[in-house]
């Protein structure tokens, strides 16, 4: 099962590199439908291993790669449905693909412990990781704009500029997604001080993760201030954007390398 | 059954290759005049088969009859009388077969065009032939043909490049602003000055849907009449820092001697746009924009010369793509052949199978009565042994004589056709010989 699905995202990656070189549309829809397979097929097992909070596989490394390579897939084929940037496939598949190798190579087995079987929990987990998936396509938007936006102001067209999507449409796809990111990791931070409120009596514990995840939390309410306030728009807010998810990516995975905390399972 | 003859097809025809201008502004159709037209070619010429192309940049009939090089003149004839000018025989070009096909096929696939690869041909060859279509005067050789030939025009779209990149300034300039805003129906534009140049560009903009152009000049009778032709607005050129405000696209071609825009004024305008995008086209000479507005963040700008350097690549790369896609044409103009000459004797072979069956079940019955009463399944066994032995005897000298029809080598064909006694059809059936 686990080397089936690895085949349907691997295939589904092979064709959209296809698409990326020969530009042939029937590519970018095999891609498509192997993606959406593999996407069904991995959900569908992922369902299956889950009969209560306690089960639910957020508690360990693989579980949580597993997950984010379902929320992504699952959030991206929705764009794709709507018709919005085929191109960022190019992006998104690969990390889907790396997310789901990196799930079934870490260890599956989950440390039983008492004081996470609450449903607050998976809630927190899953709130939190709806929004990293949001950061993340908010960053490959971004990426592409700052691709885009150098073609055209340096008047170099190595690119066909048609293929990537239009600067403002662009721009607004990374505002859109960076709003939902920013309300998901909302949702995501109030959940665990409530569970943390319940098991430890304290709302707020200091510990490095929940710092560095304030830090991602400060850093997108001042990129949606400035949209709003200062009328930033463009290339600033894009690069903006990529500096949050380094920061998401310093707080989902750099947490190890910082001791102590409660955070200890990922 | 009488099958495509590649003598009958005519391809009669002006473009901008042959004449000037002004005759083919006078031989182009007039709304609605097609029908009537091909009516009286029916009539006074006896054609059954025909279409007629006509756009800006050539005029062309299209006729499938026999010995079409008789009606020549009388096209021409038919002509001078709707143009109401004399038409020299200079103008026009003649293509009979073969020639006349891969003519068909080039200019349906934009590889005869003014502009190599532009993409309107095409459609037009398909409404010139749906004309034709609904008025009853196409029959299957043009059917043939042009169904074909919109296939060709598909592949070589499909596979070559040759579409792909704009080739003329205004529409290089086109698809930057889309590439910065997307969809252009909901965006504005202000056109400074009213000269040649700045009025291709309106054009192409508002084939793109753009929502809105204002035209503003020192000269306000000639942006008055611009306003009226293209359903613009006039803006004084004292309003222009407010329209800056509100417009996403400034198009620059003025005359004037010095710097109508500057960076300050940009920088002050981006402020009060609160960071939406600015795209500035210059195509006057000396430039009327700063080069420096450019920097502004958000702002993008375009000079005539950048332009110009972009649409040289592009025109560079489509004349390698056109080197390709006149190869696809080779090919299938040589493929076009193939099938009419397989179809030729696609009659003929039926014949051979036809004869050979009737000799099986003769000889079958013969059999059967020498046999008396035998078994039913006995019976089928015979039966169906027969029926192999002749589809397996026949079946490699079909194969040979289609090869061979392909490679055109008719002596073969006429031989294997002689042997089986079919051997006078294919005289009146091989127009190459």
């Amino acid at each position: 099962m686990k080397f089936f699905i690895l085949g349907l995202y691997g295939t589904a990656l092979l064709f959209y590199l296809l698409h990326l070189f020969f530009n042939w549309k029937v590519f970018l829809k095999i891609g498509f439908m192997f993606l959406c397979l593999g996407f069904l097929t991995h959900t569908s097992k992922f369902l299956a291993g889950i009969n209560s909070p306690s089960t639910f596989p957020v508690y360990y490394m693989g579980g949580v790669m597993s997950f984010f390579s379902i929320l992504l897939g699952g959030v991206f084929i929705a764009y794709q449905i709507r018709g919005i940037v085929p191109v960022l496939g190019y992006i998104t598949v690969p990390v889907i693909l790396l997310f789901y190798i990196a799930s079934i190579s870490l260890p599956q087995q989950a440390v039983f412990r008492q004081e996470l079987m609450t449903v607050l929990f998976p809630l927190h987990a899953t709130f939190s990781m709806i929004g990293y998936v949001f950061f993340f396509l908010s960053f490959a938007t971004a990426l592409f704009y700052i691709l885009q936006e150098k073609n055209i102001k340096l008047k170099i067209s190595r690119w066909n500029l048609k293929r990537i999507p239009s600067l403002v449409e662009l721009d607004s796809m990374n505002y859109r997604t960076v709003q939902l990111g920013f309300t998901f990791i909302t949702l995501g931070m109030l959940t665990g001080s409530i569970w943390s409120e319940r098991l430890w009596g304290s709302l707020w514990n200091w510990d490095p993760k929940e710092v560095l995840t304030l830090l991602v939390w400060l850093l997108y309410a001042s990129y949606l201030h400035l949209r709003l306030i200062a009328g930033w728009k463009g290339r600033k807010t894009a690069i903006l954007s990529v500096i949050g998810f380094i920061l998401v990516l310093v707080a989902f995975f750099g947490r190890k390398l910082i001791p102590g905390g409660y955070h200890d399972f990922f | 059954m009488t099958s495509f003859k590649e003598e009958n097809l005519l391809v009669h025809g002006t473009s901008f290759r042959t004449s000037p201008l002004d005759v083919r502004e006078a031989l182009a159709l007039k709304k609605s005049e097609d029908e009537k037209l091909l009516y009286k070619i029916k009539t006074l010429l006896g054609v059954d088969e025909c279409v007629i192309l006509s756009t800006c940049n050539r005029v062309e009939f299209i006729i499938y009859r026999e010995h079409p090089e008789e009606i020549i003149n009388g096209i021409i004839k038919i002509n001078e009388e709707r143009s109401g000018i004399p038409l020299e025989k200079s103008y026009f070009y003649n293509f009979f077969g073969k020639p006349a096909i891969k003519h068909i096929f080039r200019v349906t696939s934009s590889l005869d065009s003014m502009v190599l690869g532009e993409p309107q041909i095409t459609g037009q060859v398909k409404s010139a032939y749906e004309s034709s279509l609904k008025n009853g005067f196409i029959g299957k050789n043009l059917r043939k043909v042009f169904e074909r030939a919109f296939f060709v025009a598909k592949r070589v779209r499909n596979e070559t490049a040759i579409g792909e990149n704009p080739n003329s300034i205004s529409s290089q300039a086109v698809e930057l602003a889309e590439s910065i805003f997307g969809d252009l129906s909901k965006r504005k534009a202000i056109v400074i000055g009213t000269g040649e140049m700045g009025e291709i560009a309106i054009k192409s903009f508002l084939a793109r849907g753009i929502f809105k152009i204002y035209i503003t000049s020192r000269t306000i009778e000639r942006a008055q009449e611009l306003c009226s032709l293209y359903s613009g607005e006039v803006l004084p050129f004292k309003d222009l820092y407010r329209g800056l405000e509100e417009v996403d696209i400034v198009l620059c071609s003025s005359a004037a001697p010095h710097y109508l825009i500057t960076k300050n004024d940009v920088k002050n305008v981006m402020k009060k746009r609160k960071g939406n995008p600015l795209f500035f086209i210059d195509i006057s000479l000396p430039r009327n924009i700063e080069p420096e507005v450019g920097e502004v963040e958000n702002v993008y700008l375009y000079h005539i010369d950048d332009l110009q350097q972009i649409v040289d690549k592009n025109i560079k790369k489509r004349r390698e793509e056109a080197i390709k896609s006149e190869k696809i044409v080779e090919e299938e103009v040589e493929r076009f052949f193939q099938r009419v000459e397989e179809e030729k004797i696609g009659p003929l072979l039926a014949r051979v199978y036809e004869t050979a069956d009737s000799i099986r079940r003769r000889e079958l019955e013969e059999l059967f009565k020498m046999l008396g009463n035998i078994p039913e399944h006995q019976k089928k066994a015979i039966e169906d042994f027969s029926v192999n032995v002749i589809k397996k005897i026949l079946h490699k000298p079909v194969i040979k004589v289609k090869e061979m029809t392909r490679n055109g080598d008719s002596s073969v064909v006429e031989t294997f056709f002689f042997l089986f006694g079919e051997s006078d059809e294919i005289e009146s059936g091989n127009p190459r010989k």
